[in-house]
């Protein structure tokens, strides 16, 4: 549907974006994820045609940005990072104001009115002017004007930025609520759980190049796949290590005092042989934490970081 | 055109709602207006500005000398009283029985009988500088006059009004036929300046705008880069036309200015009103930076209204200078609706309307070669 073709972008001497190459398929929730400064908002801007590449080439349903800029556009919608709403307009006023920017007239703007401001939930707000609203009603606005033409994709570059943890929350769920109507989304962040949450697939930008790509399971394994199980027992382990390695014999045990710990690539089966091993010893459980797989251990695999330390912009 | 009225509809709403801008725009110049309309009537004990009082000693006693002293007092611009000798002018100027003194030297009507160059000297002290110019206008306007009706007589081809041995009658029609005062000149000064000063804040909402994420949502959408220049000029265009006719309604009816035809006025207003939204445009469009529009509006606006008259009748300034202000959109449109307001031809008119559209034109072409880019 959208595929994104070897993107390069630079300012002056500084590579903003290098190489970046990605598909998305309709219906994926396609994730960009990756520190500050890693050309995340650039690739968007590109992607939407607010920028020119310098080289690389954006194509949807065939029809490439730079030939057809008025087909690609009116197709994709865009959710800036910052509130981009008339303030002194109402809720309403600024969906019907956009929606006639992008083309929407009549009783199709009526309707997409009425469904934005529903998706949003802000009917009972429509004619409350903006500069009254909350930050995350705002949010919600800035996000409902993203879709007020219904686009086929929409493009969110980090709509959570700066704002409570229950507007995020209800901008999470729309999201994944549109998604699951068959709305393509792009979704850029640099907070890695948001990610985990909407997208099945996804690309991790750092340094402008593309670090990992695929789908989501995929590049967690990237981190080496492995969940770490961390036992807590009432007893020594000592005397049980021999046969927990006979147990679990592709995995490395270590044993502490009064605990023992294992990375396992699927940690249900290996849990429960270790606590039959145990038991032969008369030793049992006090508490299992099970540790799985996730992007930040995969980030920082790839670059050596954490993923809220890479900001460098 | 949808997308266009769209832009316009949002942008004046927005503005409408903006209760500080529309302070700005509408009360502020109407307060200015008139305080500085009413404290220079009163001034001029509200009389016709400017009301000069002049002294004039004719050394020379010929024809020319006596019609020019004649002349002189026929307008209701002046005062004029006649002194004996140069000393005593000078005099009546040194304790300001008087604010201009006139000399007409010896021999100035036998010199500019023959097509010469007469030189009257106009004198005043310096705080004068103003009424001095404005005699000097009157002096050298009649001196040109004369210098023709010389020639054509010398060639046989006399005017009526001399072969008749009628006294010469002058009229000045450029400068119009009605006087001019205090609250007329400054209503058109403040309105000339209150315009421009708004049309470059405009153009800093421009610049704003297009460094905020909503003309990111506006370049992402199906949106042509010209739709959106027609949109800002045509909302920058209402904009100033709303100020304009409240300014305008408020110094007809309120504060009694004069106005010139209508249709004068219109045509000259909507000329101007197109140089500044051009000019908004292309500054809009050329300027990065929010705060270098803040600076052109600060000291830019400042410095052409005091050019262009807005804080000093512009008759007061030396000529360069008041050809200068000819240059400038504000200069040219004071001094046309001035023109208009004392009743000039439709020629006059014409040419500062078409100076102004060709400003604009500039202005837009200008705006035209440079893309919007995302900030």
């Amino acid at each position: 549907m959208l595929e994104v073709r070897d993107l390069r972008k630079t300012y002056g001497s500084h590579v903003a974006v290098d190489g970046v190459s990605f598909t998305v398929s309709p219906g994926d929730a396609f994730g960009l994820l990756g520190p500050n400064g890693a050309g995340k908002s650039t690739t968007i801007a590109m992607v939407s045609g607010l920028i020119q590449p310098d080289s690389g080439e954006v194509l949807l349903q065939g029809h490439s940005l730079r030939a057809h800029p008025r087909f690609v556009k009116q197709r994709l919608g865009l959710v800036p990072q910052h509130i981009a709403l008339h303030e002194r307009l109402t809720a309403e006023e600024n969906l019907r104001y956009w929606g006639q920017v992008y083309g929407v007239h009549g009783a199709r703007l009526r309707d997409n009115v009425e469904w934005c401001l529903r998706v949003a939930g802000l009917t009972d707000h429509r004619k409350q002017r903006v500069e009254r609203f909350s930050g995350g009603m705002k949010r919600r606005l800035n996000i409902a004007v993203g879709l007020i033409h219904r686009p086929e994709v929409l493009i969110m570059d980090e709509p959570t930025v700066g704002i409570d943890a229950q507007s995020r929350n209800h901008i999470l769920d729309t999201v994944r609520e549109l998604n699951r109507d068959g709305m393509t989304v792009i979704y850029t962040s640099h907070y890695m759980q948001e990610v985990e949450y909407l997208c099945n697939r996804l690309a991790i930008l750092d340094h402008g190049r593309m670090i990992a790509y695929g789908a989501l399971d995929d590049v967690r394994l990237l981190a080496g796949g492995l969940s770490t199980v961390r036992m807590d027992l009432d007893g020594d382990p000592a005397p049980a290590l021999d046969a927990l390695q006979q147990a679990l014999p592709a995995e490395r045990v270590e044993a502490g005092e009064g605990r023992i710990s294992f990375h396992v690539r699927d940690p249900g089966p290996a849990v429960g042989k270790a606590v039959l091993a145990l038991s032969q010893y008369g030793i049992a459980p006090l508490r299992i934490d099970i540790e799985r797989p996730n992007l930040e251990a995969a980030f920082l695999q790839l670059t050596g970081r954490r993923l809220r330390d890479g900001g460098d912009a | 055109m949808r997308v266009v009225w769209a832009m316009v509809w949002a942008q004046l709403l927005d503005l409408l709602r903006d209760r500080k801008a529309l302070l700005l725009i509408l009360a502020m110049p109407l307060v200015l207006t008139a305080i500085l309309g009413f404290a220079l009537n009163g001034l001029f004990a509200g009389k016709p500005l400017p009301v000069v009082r002049v002294v004039v000693h004719d050394a020379d006693g010929g024809a020319y000398a006596q019609q020019l002293t004649a002349f002189l007092k026929g307008q209701s611009l002046f005062r004029v009283s006649e002194a004996a000798s140069a000393e005593s002018a000078r005099q009546a100027l040194a304790s300001g029985q008087a604010d201009v003194a006139l000399e007409i030297p010896h021999g100035a009507s036998g010199v500019i009988d023959h097509g010469g160059s007469a030189q009257v000297n106009v004198e005043a002290p310096v705080q004068q500088a103003f009424r001095q110019g404005l005699v000097q206008q009157y002096v050298d306007g009649f001196g040109s006059r004369w210098s023709a009706v010389s020639t054509a007589i010398r060639d046989g081809l006399p005017p009526a009004s001399a072969a008749a041995g009628e006294p010469l009658q002058i009229r000045e029609a450029a400068s119009g036929t009605r006087p001019l005062n205090a609250k007329t000149y400054y209503a058109y000064a403040m309105m000339a300046m209150f315009l421009l000063l708004h049309a470059v804040q405009r153009a800093g909402v421009l610049v704003r705008i297009r460094q905020s994420d909503q003309f990111k949502r506006i370049a992402a959408g199906p949106v042509s880069t010209s739709a959106v220049a027609v949109g800002d000029l045509i909302s920058t265009l209402f904009v100033l036309a709303a100020q304009c006719l409240v300014l305008f309604a408020a110094y007809r009816w309120i504060l009694g200015a004069d106005t010139g035809p209508p249709l004068q006025m219109g045509v000259l207003t909507g000329s101007y009103l197109f140089a500044l939204a051009g000019l908004s445009l292309v500054i809009g469009r050329w300027v990065r930076s929010e705060a270098v529009v803040d600076g052109l509006a600060g000291i830019g606006v400042n410095v052409m209204a005091v050019l262009g008259g807005s804080m000093y009748p512009v008759y007061g300034f030396p000529d360069w200078v008041q050809r200068l202000a000819q240059f400038l959109p504000n200069g040219r449109i004071l001094k046309a609706w001035l023109d208009s307001a004392m009743g000039v031809s439709w020629h006059e008119v014409w040419v500062a309307a078409v100076y102004l559209l060709a400003v604009a034109l500039v202005c837009l072409l200008a705006a035209a070669v440079r893309r919007p880019a995302v900030a």
